[in-house]
């Protein structure tokens, strides 16, 4: 083992040095490893390799050296003679040339480790980053879905046009109509996702999927054990069962074989195994470890119209595009009022009742707009290689000045310009491919450390990594970059290349004018490109910082939450009730506690509910509405019911009326409405003592009128980037009188000054002494789940603003380069100034204009291309306009002062030139 | 004045010191340096066999076939030559004289015994 590592270490070694040692070179290596490890233990290993990676590459070098110093002139020489017999001789003469390319260049970089180093990590840092970015687009965008066909595969939704829903769910008895008098798609599955109490040791709460029989056929997987749903299974009388995905499998029940036919508890009910799904098989990216089938009752199909919470995913008949699947859609929009009698139906009406249907590809649905933010991204990385090849240019320029005499003199031999080209290709494809391989290291590593620090941030990151796709991605920006930097020293010096052999070995060997302007060129785009992102990086950090300061509407210092979920076979309404009664005791008695509530839905971000909620004082609608009916929907977007005290423990402040109060739990039906609400529904009158109820009577069921106590203060619940929506508040107390019944699943909320490390195991007791089946989920503070809801702005806008740091830096870099170059050729003239006395700010004036003309071009370009550029941006900003004066006058100060303090260095190195040593030189 | 040879570096001093008695591999030498010098001195391979080349380039040394028979897999050792014998006794005659004027001036009391 340690021969084999030795030997692959060795290699750094001169082939003929290692094979005059022969094996006493491995032998030695091996004993003074294992001396090493004898005297230090486990560290010997470490420090023994160290010792001997030193020795190589110290012994490597000076062996390269040595014979350098004598041979360096008579190496290239013996290049170009023993070369020209070869000439014109085919391919094998090509690939012998090639060999000795290598050869040389391999030896003149070793010549030069700090310029080695310095470019192979500058290109790494650049190529590392364009992989690591690179391979989520990959991933994310590019990858088909992970199912067989999977550009067949559609999403279809519903919209509510008149309630602002765009893609919405889907009714059962929609689904069926569908997907029975389509002509487009082979097979539709609809599926409606949530989560179930698993009675596991301990109790976990997978997140759960009910899925119609066609489901899985439709997506073109079959359990990898075990069998999939059928029709029976999907009676709402049939005995339940379900099948796990293949990680829950593994996890929870040690992928035990003898699973199948075997009974799990499932929300407190026996339920039987009957498949085992594929590793990684999930839908829209829910994780989804459990499933089960969906019951629909088709007794009662009619009546299950208003209720939306399906999603349909639709196979397209083999040679069906979207457009045709689409066009059918229409036809089936326009006869299905026809078919179905009832005003409940999807159709594409001009009125109120417009209830369209849609199709999207489902990869486009997963994926959604993280697709535009992964391009911007992809592009700013790409500049920041640019940016960073553009500096190394530079600093291979610089090298070709300091090799001129080589070039001359090789030329003088008879080489050609292509045999110079192919030279200078090498070493940068040498260069490069180097740099390619470490930054590839360094992509794994970015990658890895990136998806950890915001799991949530982007979509399918699972099927993050590097693949062959990702590698020959790498591999061709490691061509072109090696390419464009073997280049970019040729076309000077080609230039060059006759003046140079005129007066060869002058200290002004080449034509300085035109090398200056290239140069001065490189710096103006490097500076150029690092507006550009820093301009990005500032509006999206303008615009994070917009999201942080809105008003969420509750106060989220020293709040902290857990959700329960209460399984119906156990929990019926009262005792669910009770439950949540009993455990708010509880946790009130815990130290530091100041108040406790509870909520089925978590703000700043909800799923919607949209009820259909009937306002007394708004006519109801038997039929289509007159043309010019003007009166809002009546649908409420968010039904929060919540426990007494919710208002104060949250400290949303009540703007009009008053709260629940200890009477209303026995008393009359009341609901709290927000200012939303109040806009839409009562601009012309006062909310307080108006009364409404949830839905309209269906069925049997009468509910009572709800009497509007009170108006509370917005609170965001659809995302805080998104326009507060209409809420009610409900008590769950009155819940079972009026809607029929109280939610099963609740979050828990306690303000406390305790910290929250201190306050989880308590939780997890107090809910543990009530039941100890039931899993707490989602146990984090307030600020972690405010946290997660801005976790993909934060993701892009740390991101952006990390290239554009680098971005900055690597200009800053190279005006600092370029100047420090510009005062040394320019010596001679400063010492002469000096000496017929001009002062030190005359000098420092001299220098720092050119630095400073030049970064304020690249500023003024960089400005004009973001100005055409940042609309890109526009999706992802926040309350910023991609034109953002504020920005750009931020941005345009922050490089003036860069662009001045990278060039005051050397300019004032310049101003301590000695005008006698410079003289005397010359 | 007869011309004072150039003194030889260190470890090549050391180096020709445990050829003196015996012939050796490069191994070998290592191990006997190693013990001499008390674990000071060590002797890194690509290090060691660089300067053995050197040392067989000055002809300070040469390669001898060793006490078994050579084979592909075994080490080469190494001898002293006449001249490498002579230049490790020059040195040795030069550390001996200011190894004197150190006692001549109280640097070192008794032979034999340092002030380590």
């Amino acid at each position: 083992m340690s021969r084999a590592c030795y030997r692959v270490v060795a290699r750094i070694l001169p082939r003929d040095f290692r094979d005059a040692a022969g094996p006493g070179l491995e032998d030695a290596a091996l004993a003074c490893l294992a001396r090493e490890r004898e005297h230090l233990g486990v560290i010997g290993i470490v420090t023994g390799w160290v010792r001997i990676i030193a020795d190589t590459i110290h012994t490597s070098h000076a062996l390269w050296r040595a014979r350098d110093e004598a041979e360096d002139e008579r190496a290239f020489v013996a290049l170009e003679l023993e070369d020209l017999p070869n000439r014109q001789r085919g391919v094998e003469a090509l690939m012998d040339g090639l060999r000795k390319d290598l050869r040389y260049t391999l030896r003149s970089l070793f010549r030069q480790p700090g310029f080695t180093l310095v470019t192979i990590l500058t290109l790494a840092l650049g190529i590392g980053a364009n992989t690591a970015v690179f391979s989520v687009v990959n991933g994310v965008v590019l990858r088909p879905l992970g199912y067989p066909e999977a550009e067949r595969l559609m999403f279809i939704t519903s919209q509510f046009p008149s309630l602002g829903f765009d893609q919405f769910w889907v009714s059962p008895p929609e689904f069926i109509e569908y997907r029975d008098r389509n002509q487009s798609f082979e097979s539709i599955g609809a599926y409606a996702t949530s989560a179930v109490n698993l009675g596991s040791d301990p109790p976990s709460r997978p997140v759960s999927a009910q899925v119609s029989p066609e489901l899985m056929p439709t997506l073109g997987v079959a359990p990898l054990m075990g069998r999939g749903f059928t029709a029976e299974d999907a009676i709402p009388s049939a005995p339940p069962v379900a099948i796990l995905s293949w990680e829950l499998w593994q996890r929870s029940f040690g992928g035990r074989a003898d699973i199948l036919e075997k009974d799990v508890e499932v929300n407190n009910r026996a339920t039987r195994v009957v498949g085992v799904m594929p590793p990684g098989f999930d839908i829209h990216d829910q994780k989804v470890e459990i499933w089960g089938p969906l019951t629909i009752d088709t007794q009662t199909l009619q009546n299950q119209r208003g209720s939306h919470f399906l999603y349909l995913v639709g196979r397209l008949k083999k040679g069906v595009s979207l457009e045709q699947a689409r066009a059918d859609l229409e036809v089936r929009l326009a006869a299905w009022p026809e078919e179905v009698p009832n005003t409940h139906v999807p159709r594409r009406s001009k009125l109120r009742n417009n209830h369209p249907m849609r199709i999207d590809p489902l990869k486009d649905d997963v994926i959604g707009s993280v697709k535009t933010a992964l391009v911007v991204l992809q592009a700013a990385v790409g500049f920041v290689l640019l940016i960073a090849c553009a500096n190394l240019a530079n600093l291979l320029i610089a090298r070709a000045d300091s090799r001129s005499r080589e070039y001359t003199l090789r030329t003088a031999l008879g080489a050609s310009r292509w045999r110079l080209m192919r030279q200078l290709v090498t070493e940068g494809l040498v260069l490069a491919v180097a740099a390619a391989t470490v930054g590839i290291g360094l992509a794994v590593g970015g990658l890895r450390l990136l998806l950890s620090v915001n799991p949530n941030a982007l979509p399918r990151t699972a099927e993050v990594g590097l693949d062959w796709r990702v590698l020959g991605f790498t591999l061709i920006m490691a061509i072109v970059t090696g390419f464009v930097f073997g280049l970019v020293p040729l076309m000077h010096i080609g230039r060059g290349l006759s003046q140079a052999m005129k007066d060869a070995g002058s200290r002004s060997a080449t034509g300085g004018a035109a090398r200056a302007r290239l140069r001065s060129g490189l710096v103006i785009v490097e500076v150029a490109l690092a507006v550009l992102l820093v301009v990005g990086a500032g509006l999206l950090i303008r615009s994070f910082y917009n999201l942080m300061k809105v008003d969420m509407g509750f106060d989220r210092t020293s709040l902290s939450t857990f959700s329960v979920v209460l399984p119906g076979a156990k929990y019926p309404t009262e005792r669910r009730v009770a439950f949540y009664q009993q455990l708010s005791d509880k946790l009130r008695a815990l130290p530091g506690v100041e108040g406790v509530t509870a909520a089925n839905g978590l703000p700043p971000l909800r799923p919607v509910n949209a009820n259909d909620t009937d306002f007394e004082h708004i006519p109801n609608l038997n039929g289509p509405p007159p043309p010019d009916y003007k009166l809002p929907p009546q649908n409420v977007d968010y039904w929060q019911f919540v426990t007494l005290g919710y208002t104060e423990t949250m400290g949303i402040p009540v703007v009009d009326g008053r709260t629940f109060q200890l009477p209303d739990l026995a008393g009359a039906p009341v609901v709290l409405v927000n200012q939303a609400l109040v806009a839409r529904f009562f601009s012309d009158r006062n909310p307080i003592g108006a009364r409404l109820k949830l839905g309209f009577d269906f069925g049997d069921t009468k509910l009572p009128w709800m009497t509007i106590i009170g108006v509370v203060k917005d609170v965001k619940q659809g995302g805080i980037d998104a326009p507060v929506g209409t809420e009610l508040y409900a008590l769950i107390e009155q819940g079972a009188r009026i809607a029929g019944f109280a939610p099963g699943s609740m979050n828990m909320l306690v303000r406390a000054k305790t910290p929250f490390e201190t306050l989880a195991p308590l939780f997890r007791r107090s809910v543990a002494e009530l039941d100890p089946t039931l899993p707490l989920v989602r146990m984090r503070t307030m600020d972690e789940v405010v946290g997660d809801a801005v976790a993909r702005p934060r993701f892009l806008t740390v991101l952006l603003g990390v290239f554009a740091g680098l971005a900055l830096l690597l200009a800053a870099v190279g005006t600092y380069g370029i100047l420090s170059y510009l005062v040394a050729e320019r010596r001679q003239e400063i010492g002469i100034r000096m000496a017929l006395g001009a002062d030190r700010s005359t000098i420092l004036k001299l220098i720092m204009t050119r630095g400073v003309i030049l970064s304020v071009i690249g500023l003024l370009l960089g400005l004009g291309a973001s100005l055409a550029l940042t609309r890109a941006l526009k999706t992802m900003l926040f309350n910023v306009e991609p034109f953002d004066p504020a920005t750009l006058a931020g941005v345009s100060g922050v490089m003036v002062m860069v662009a001045a303090v990278a060039c005051f260095v050397p300019a004032w190195r310049a101003t301590k030139t000695d005008p006698l040593v410079v003289l005397k030189n010359d | 004045m007869p011309a004072t040879p150039a003194p030889l570096p260190p470890h090549w001093f050391q180096m020709l010191l445990a050829l003196a008695d015996r012939d050796l591999h490069g191994l070998g030498i290592m191990h006997d340096v190693l013990e001499r010098s008390g674990g000071r001195v060590r002797l890194w391979p690509a290090m060691l066999y660089r300067n053995l080349q050197r040392l067989e380039r000055s002809k300070l040394i040469a390669p001898v076939d060793g006490p078994t028979a050579p084979s592909p897999g075994s080490p080469r050792y190494y001898r002293l030559t006449a001249e490498g014998r002579k230049r490790c006794a020059e040195e040795a005659e030069r550390l001996e004289r200011l190894v004197e004027v150190a006692r001549a001036r109280r640097i070192l009391r008794k032979p034999g015994s340092s002030r380590a």
